[in-house]
């Protein structure tokens, strides 16, 4: 595979500006959508970028409520389950207008994935799951890592500390020298919705369970695991694995919840390994 | 005293860890205060010594956020003691300023200070505002169906608008509206975020909408996190069931059962506009309508005539009346009294009908006047229909102490366009002429 030019730049049209999606052209590559998890927007794929963006097209995206996305986009009854945010992928890939992408998702980003093929297999070429849970509750002889009491507490850490972290995010949008005042009232809405945002988002991820949804992925599927994840045991990857038919386990030495900081290199060797054994490039 | 002491024995919590979070160094403070030795702590993950809760938070918004911005300002964190007992503490965190190792991420620097008391202050503020926060989320859905209430003037719309403003107002997954037509619960209205819910009026109303209407009283779930579940209430008014509102609780909803009771209170809201709204329909139905016949009255059938001379003048067709009126119907009423007579009428409004075009209208004028309405119909049509009117009217009527024969005298009219301006009176005028030289002519006999 020779790249023959390449081009970097926030793609134009609605739902682009919605997800604050930018592409990186590599001309004659199926893209890689890269899409995010919970509490952290596409910037978390920093140190991956570099490694992958030389041989391969990269679609980089926020979902609705991170990063640098539209907040006034966010509807509670559509994100209330994680299908809103599948249909938003599905949506935004209909406007790009690429293709079929490999999609790369971490964390609950991988939950998402997998509801977005199923609902549209035809906009992917593949699925590569970073992370991902399809339940984070223990039950019955299935280990998802968390009891409900520790979901229940997370759910209560997060509304308790609603607005002491929505303090905490408010700088980020305070960036008006000229009106004081503005940014602040601004930063103090921005920073309050964020947080509620943030603990919907929460309930979504930690309350759902879509291990059912699993056997119906017909893609080629890359489930990855890092070691020592303290968000999601070695145990669900193995379940992953088991239950998407025909797919590929690669059980990463980085380690905690986000391989692709604490061991770029490792993660994107392992994410390109997988593409490469693709028939599909 | 050395600064190694006064790092050690400070009145916080210190600790270091690298970029991956495994702590490297903590101070004796924090040691004692987490009643752990050195080697307990360090070279562990210190996300693994936070609560559940704290850790994802922790791992998710906290680090990424210090990733990006170098620092991260007093947030709250419970760490977990030795014994299982809880540390609540404010953290505040920076990235070191000693230049990371080739390739490497800085280490993290954190203080931790201990937040017992101002911790539990805090949360019972933060409580006491959440609830005043669901409260106002609770009364602006309420608001908005006794908006979606006030102006919906049919069943119909009002059952649309409030699946609606129930559904987008509570942010539920599914928000269905039961009514009770003829005492079977049958489907009105829903609202639904998936997308393909078109087929649910195919769907037998749920065992809590059955709950709800048999007995009148709501059936609401205990438990609603982490399970999807549904509710349903009574739409009721004046201690009548009219209905059900049904929702449907996605298992990640944001309120709780106590945040589903303001549901009994859209009930009441709902019952009422309905109860309104079909009086409404009865009231302009008894306007237009017949009550004994349920035949049009003469208004609605002066109405429909004016439309039909317009047809009639755009299509060039012929505009046809037959007005018909009862032979011998005093002397049943004189015979066998009102109620009998009440019969009467009603059967043979039944027989015009059945004599007519299923396209013609038959309308009752008054008393035992008729009148049939037939568009673009031949004179050979027009006498057929009125011979099999005369007929059907003619058959003996069975009451309860006798039976009734009564006869028909019909007059047809005709008009073909151009119309001119006063077409209905002279259609009325003459038709009823006709009817009564009919009349004349069967009395002579």
């Amino acid at each position: 595979m020779t790249a023959t030019a390449s081009d970097t730049g926030p793609a134009p049209g609605p739902l682009a500006r919605r997800h604050a999606a930018t592409v990186h052209e590599v001309r004659g590559t199926v893209p890689l959508l890269l899409s995010h998890g919970f509490g952290t927007s596409q910037e978390m794929w920093g140190r991956l970028v570099p490694l992958v963006e030389e041989s391969r097209s990269v679609v980089l995206m926020d979902h609705v409520g991170a990063g640098g996305s539209d907040l006034s986009a966010y509807d509670p009854r559509r994100y209330q389950t994680l299908r809103g945010y599948a249909a938003d992928v599905a949506d935004l890939l209909d406007e790009l207008a690429l293709g079929p992408v490999h999609y790369v998702g971490h964390s609950a980003g991988g939950m998402i994935g997998v509801l977005a093929a199923l609902a549209r297999p035809e906009l992917f070429a593949s699925l590569s799951l970073v992370g991902a849970s399809p339940r984070y509750l223990d039950d019955d002889g299935y280990v998802g890592g968390f009891t409900r009491a520790g979901v229940d507490d997370l759910l209560e850490a997060m509304e308790a500390n609603f607005f002491q972290w929505s303090r905490s995010l408010a700088p980020v949008a305070m960036a008006n020298p000229e009106r004081p005042e503005l940014a602040e009232e601004l930063a103090a809405i921005f920073a309050r919705t964020q947080a509620q945002i943030a603990v919907d988002f929460a309930r979504a991820i930690f309350l759902s369970d879509f291990r059912d949804e699993l056997p119906g992925v017909s893609l080629p599927t890359h489930v990855v695991q890092a070691a020592d994840d303290p968000m999601v045991p070695a145990a669900v990857g193995r379940f992953l694995h088991a239950a998407i038919p025909g797919s590929r386990l690669s059980l990463l030495e980085a380690t905690g919840h986000f391989p692709h900081v604490s061991g770029p290199d490792e993660t994107a060797r392992a994410l390109l390994g997988f593409l490469d054994s693709l028939a599909l490039t | 005293m050395s600064d190694a002491l006064l790092y050690d024995h400070a009145p916080c919590g210190y600790l270091t860890t690298s970029a991956d979070g495994v702590v490297s160094r903590a101070n004796a403070t924090l040691l004692g205060w987490l009643g752990r030795g050195y080697d307990a702590l360090v070279g562990t993950q210190f996300a693994d010594h936070l609560r559940a809760g704290a850790r994802v938070v922790w791992l998710t918004h906290h680090i990424p956020r210090l990733a990006a911005t170098g620092r991260l300002d007093a947030v709250a964190v419970d760490v977990v003691r030795a014994d299982g007992s809880l540390l609540p503490a404010i953290v505040t965190a920076v990235l070191s300023p000693d230049p990371p190792p080739a390739g490497g991420r800085p280490e993290v620097l954190i203080t931790l200070i201990d937040a017992s008391e101002r911790q539990a202050y805090e949360r019972e503020l933060l409580l006491a505002r959440q609830a005043a926060e669901r409260a106002r989320w609770r009364m602006r859905a309420l608001q908005r169906v006794t908006e979606a209430c006030a102006t919906a003037e049919t069943e119909d719309v009002l059952a649309h608008g409030v699946a609606a403003a129930v559904a987008a107002g509570l942010e539920l997954a599914v928000a269905r509206v039961w009514l009770d037509r003829d005492g079977a619960l049958t489907a009105a209205a829903a609202d639904s975020v998936v997308d393909g819910d078109a087929t649910w009026a195919d769907e037998a109303p749920s065992m809590d909408s059955f709950r709800a209407w048999r007995d009148g009283i709501p059936v609401l779930p205990e438990q609603t996190a982490g399970t999807r579940t549904s509710a349903a209430v009574p739409l009721g008014h004046g201690g009548e069931t009219l209905g059900v509102l049904e929702v449907v609780v996605a298992e990640t909803w944001r309120g709780t059962p106590a945040d589903l009771e303001v549901l009994v209170m859209m009930g009441a809201v709902i019952g009422q506009a309905l109860a309104r709204a079909r009086m409404h329909a009865r009231m302009e139905r008894m306007a237009l309508y017949d009550d004994l016949t349920d035949l049009p009255n003469r208004a609605l059938f002066l109405r429909t005539v004016e439309q039909a001379v317009a047809r009639s003048r755009r299509a060039s067709t012929r505009l046809t009346l037959l007005f018909v009126d009862l032979d011998g119907f005093k002397g049943v009423n004189d015979t066998y009294g009102h109620a009998a007579g009440d019969q009467v009428l009603q059967e043979c409004a039944g027989r015009i009908r059945g004599a007519v075009r299923a396209a013609d209208l038959v309308a009752r004028l008054g008393g035992d006047e008729f009148v049939v309405l037939c568009e673009d119909c031949s004179p050979e049509i027009a006498e057929e229909i009125a011979q099999r009117v005369r007929d059907g009217v003619r058959e003996p009527i069975v009451l309860a102490d006798g039976i009734a024969e009564v006869g028909a005298s019909v007059g047809i009219t005709t008009a073909v366009p151009p119309h001119d301006e006063g077409i209905v009176d002279r259609l009325i005028a003459d038709g009823d002429a006709a009817m009564y030289a009919e009349k004349a002519g069967r009395q002579r006999l």
